[in-house]
Formats: structure tokens, sequence, C-alpha cells
């Protein structure tokens, strides 16, 4: 579904990616885990082309996405539930699942796309009315990821959905994602929370400083001394 | 007295309101400020009056073909003038506007000389009277045309597709392009939308003035004060601050001067920014 070789980017002479490689197969839910400023969001937004990149290939559904942009590449079913969730606050909660619709559906796919939404989240229902500012925390992440779904992706991008929501919402929300794998959607989560990451997904890989340094089954990077070292906080993972 | 005096402000404040809204669409859209927003309205005015006067095209199809020249003169600049220098700094991408703006009245200036051009009123007539009360037919077509502009420019925001990628692109651009929305595409419609608004401002205020190349920058400096005052970025705020402009111009020129009718509008535009410097309604779009 999307392969990334040899990739490099940056912002101007920083160099934030030296040569990522990942791949994600139909069907798979795959972790891409790193520590605060690894280049995991710098590896995402090169894979949209909203950063450019120096050096590497991606192909999304085996075609090369070099010259595609951002818009187009949404539209050919790459869904995305973008760091910070970044909702658009001044629209009401309805306003963003149809703004999440618009590029790829007809009006009544998107309602059926919204009925299926509000019945993943009920909550949102209730809401539907008011601004999506106002929303807490956790509801802004379950319409960031309603939005990305209205479009019906085929590869569904989510970056860090879990940063800054209380424990119960992280809960759900990776039990959610788990879901939607299950159900059919192809998934790149990237997450900093390892442990619960490498828990539902099948492979994983470990970005440090731009670079892959590891990958391989999330069942087995769960007792990789170095995945436990850095990320699962050493002795306390092995729960 | 006093109610016509109002009701001609509000005529003058009407068409502020108008290019002052479209500035505010490009600054929301593209969080660009448009030195060159007056130009749209000028570019509009000599389209009209070349078609009427020297083309003998009647009023009713001069004026839509106006609009749309002014449509698509907005279109342009955003393909040709804005988008090279987006997400620039913002200085870079003022100073483009900037000398956008002295290129359109200068090349105004070229094509029709500097002399003012009488335009011909659509609506002539006695002027209407209401219990005592004598209006202008003009000024009253004004007003009306500013509010069905501004309620069918509300219905499109919230109602079609079109309105929806623009609100979309204006809170965030990236988000926009990740939910398979056009960006470049919808800010160049944003562009073309505004430069439409400044137009139709543009070709209501033509019979009450006289059509010249250097009304631009005057044009600019009213419904720039009008969006500062109404809280930059506001919609309402942007026709509230027009018409209130409008209105305080002709109040003032009539009590005092008409010297005293440019100073007023930065006298306005200061103790607002003194007293509430968040303008009239900072939180609405
Ligand atoms: N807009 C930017 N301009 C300059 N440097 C950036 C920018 N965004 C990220 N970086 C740098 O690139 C590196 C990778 O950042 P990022 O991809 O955001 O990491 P992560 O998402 O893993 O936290 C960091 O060193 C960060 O400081
Ligand atoms: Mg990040």
């Amino acid at each position: 579904m999307l392969s990334v070789r040899g990739l490099r980017a940056g912002y101007g002479r920083i160099e934030a990616l030296r040569g990522v490689d990942l791949e994600v197969a139909v069907g798979e839910l795959v972790a891409l885990i790193g520590s605060n400023g690894a280049g995991k969001t710098t590896t995402l937004k090169a894979i949209l082309n909203l950063v450019p990149h120096s050096a590497g290939r991606i192909a999304f559904r085996g075609e090369p996405t070099e010259r595609v942009p951002p818009h187009v590449l949404a539209r050919r079913g790459i869904g995305v539930v973008p760091e910070g969730r970044r909702v658009f606050a001044i629209s009401t909660v309805q306003e963003n699942l149809e703004l999440g619709g618009l590029a790829r559906t007809t009006r009544s796919d998107a309602r059926r796309a919204m009925e299926r939404v509000f019945e993943t989240f009920p909550v949102l229902r209730e809401r539907r009315r008011q601004r999506a500012g106002s929303l807490s925390g956790g509801e802004q992440q379950m319409l960031a990821i309603g939005r990305a779904l209205m479009s019906r992706p085929d590869l569904l991008l989510l970056d860090e959905p879990s940063m800054g929501l209380a424990p119960i919402y992280v809960e759900a929300i990776f039990a959610l994602i788990a879901r939607l794998n299950r159900e059919g959607v192809t998934i790149l989560l990237i997450e900093q929370n390892a442990t619960l990451s490498l828990e539902i997904a099948a492979r994983a890989y470990v970005l440090e400083q731009g670079c892959c340094v590891l990958s391989g089954p999330a069942a087995e990077l769960r007792h990789h001394p170095q995945v436990v070292d850095a990320y699962l906080g050493g002795e306390f993972a092995d729960r | 007295m006093l109610v016509q005096i109002v009701v001609s402000g509000l005529a003058s404040g009407a068409t502020y309101a108008l290019i002052a809204l479209g500035f505010v669409i490009i600054w929301n859209t593209a969080a660009v400020v448009n030195f060159a927003q007056g130009e749209f309205a000028v570019a509009a005015m000599f389209v009209a009056l070349v078609l009427s006067r020297f083309g003998h095209v009647p009023l009713f199809l001069a004026l839509p073909a106006s609009v749309a020249a002014s449509a698509l003169l907005g279109w342009l600049t955003e393909r040709i003038v804005i988008r090279p220098v987006i997400g620039r700094n913002a200085m870079t991408v003022v100073t483009v506007t900037i000398g956008l703006q002295i290129v359109l009245s200068d090349g105004a200036k070229l094509i029709f000389g500097g002399q003012p051009y009488p335009f011909p009123a659509p609506f002539s007539g006695a002027p209407l009277g209401f219990g005592g009360v004598v209006l202008p037919r003009q000024s009253l077509l004004v007003i009306l045309a500013m509010a069905l502009l501004v309620a069918a420019l509300h219905a499109m925001s919230v109602l079609t597709p079109f309105g929806k990628r623009l609100r979309a692109v204006a809170q965030d651009r990236e988000v926009a392009a990740m939910m398979g929305i056009d960006v470049n595409r919808t800010v160049a419609q944003g562009f073309a939308v505004s430069a439409a608004v400044a137009g139709v401002a543009g070709v209501l205020l033509a019979p009450v003035i006289f059509v010249s190349a250097d009304l631009g920058l005057p044009l600019l400096i009213k419904s720039f004060v009008a969006a500062i005052i109404g809280g930059f970025g506001s919609y309402p705020g942007a026709l509230a601050g027009g018409l209130l402009i409008g209105v305080i111009d002709n109040v003032v020129s009539y009590a005092v001067s008409t010297d005293y009718r440019d100073v007023i509008s930065f006298l306005v535009l200061i103790v607002m920014l003194l007293l509430r410097p968040t303008g009239l309604f900072p939180n609405h779009r």
C-alpha cells in the first residue's frame, strides 16, 4: 500500500530525515515510534508532499507520488489525523465532518459516512452543532479521526493520536484504532506511546534522529532490550 | 436633515464596507494584506465606463461585465503576483501588493489620464420622499445592494462547497490540503470573489463620484481603517466599520468642513485603537 525507501528530507539546512525506509502492506497496522524530534511528523509530511524530500522514493499503491500534490493524495485515498488534532476550531463539529468528506464523496455518500462516524462516536452527534474549538481534547481527537474517516480512506495516517489525552481517552483511542484496522483500514500509526502501539500493531519501526534504527514484528520489539530501555521505561515494561 | 446626512453617509459607508469585506476575505484565506484592493474597485469602474460611455453597451450588461472583469483581475492577481511569494515573510508579500497597487493605478493613469469622468446613474429620477425626508435613489440602491450582497456571501460561505472550502483554507491551509482541498485553486477563487465584491462597490460608487485613476488609494485607506475598526479578520466588523466611517465622514463634512473628512477617519481609528484595540467584533468571522 505504502512504500518509503531511503527518504531524506529537512528544513533548510537542518536534516530531519537521513534515510528512512518503511513499508505498509494492505490491511496492516504498522507503528512508527520514536521520541520527540526523531522525525516522525517530518516522515508523514514528506509522504504527503507537504515538505519536499531531497532523496528517496515514495510509492502509494505502487505508484510513485513524486509530483502528486497533497490534496490529490488525499483524493486517492490517504486519510490523515494530524499531530495536535488541528480541527477547524471555529467551524461546527458537523462542518468539520463535511469538510473531511468534501473531496471524495457525493452528498449521499457523505451523509452515510457521517452516520457511521456518529455511530462510532455518539458524543459527536450530540455536539454536532457546537464549535469544534469548544470540545474537550479527547472529543477533538475523536473529531479529527472522524473527519479523516469521512473520506473512507484506504490508508489512514495518524500522528500521535494519544498526545495530551486523559488516560481513559488514550485507551479508547487505541482500541478504536485496532478496531478500524480489523474493519479493513490499512493504518500507519505514529506514536510516542510505545507500550500501547506495540500492543495493537502487527509490525513497528523505531525512528531515532531521522533514521529507522529498528524494525520488526511488534511482539518481538516489545522485548527488544533497546526498545525496553528507551521507550518502555526499563524494568516496568514487561508487566 | 440629519436623517439624509446619515443615509448618504451609510451609502458611501456601504461601498467602504464592501471593499473592506473583500479585503478581509483575502486576509482570512491567504493571510495577505492586499494593498491593491481599492484598485479592484477602480478597475470595475473603468470597465463599466468604457463599455457604457464609449462602447454604448447598456448598463444592465456593462455592470455585470465590469464586476466579472474585476473578478478576473483578482484571480490573475493570485496566479501571477501572489502565488510566487505566498508563504514568504509578511513584509515581502505586503511589498508585492503595494507594488501591484502602484502598477495598477499608474497603469490606469497612463490609459485614462488623471482627469475625472462623469458616470451615468443607472436609476435616475427624482429623489424619493418618505414622510418629509428626501432620499436620493442611488443612496437607497447602494444600501439595498450591499445588504443583498452580504446576505448572498453569507449564504455562499455557509451553504456551498466552495464557501466551506474557503473557510477550511482560512483556518488551516495544511489540514485543508490533507482533506483533499486544492488550496491554491481555492485561494485564487477567494481572490476572484473578493475582487468581484470590490468591483460591485466600485460600480455602486461610480455614479455618485467622478471616476478617476487615483481613486484606488483613498478607497483602500477607508476600507483598511474600516477593517481595523471592525476587528481585523471579522466580516461583520468590516461591515460595521465601513458604515461607521461613512456616516462619521458625512456628518463631519456637513457639521464642520469637508476638509476634515480624511483626518476624521484616522481620528476614529486612533480612538478605537485606544479604547478597544481588538475592534468592534474581535471574535467573529
Ligand atoms: N518547521 C520546521 N523547521 C525547522 N525544523 C523543524 C521543523 N519541523 C521540525 N523540525 C525539526 O526536525 C526534526 C524532526 O522533527 P519532527 O519530525 O517534528 O519530529 P517528531 O514528530 O518525531 O517529534 C526536529 O529536530 C525538529 O526540530
Ligand atoms: Mg511530531
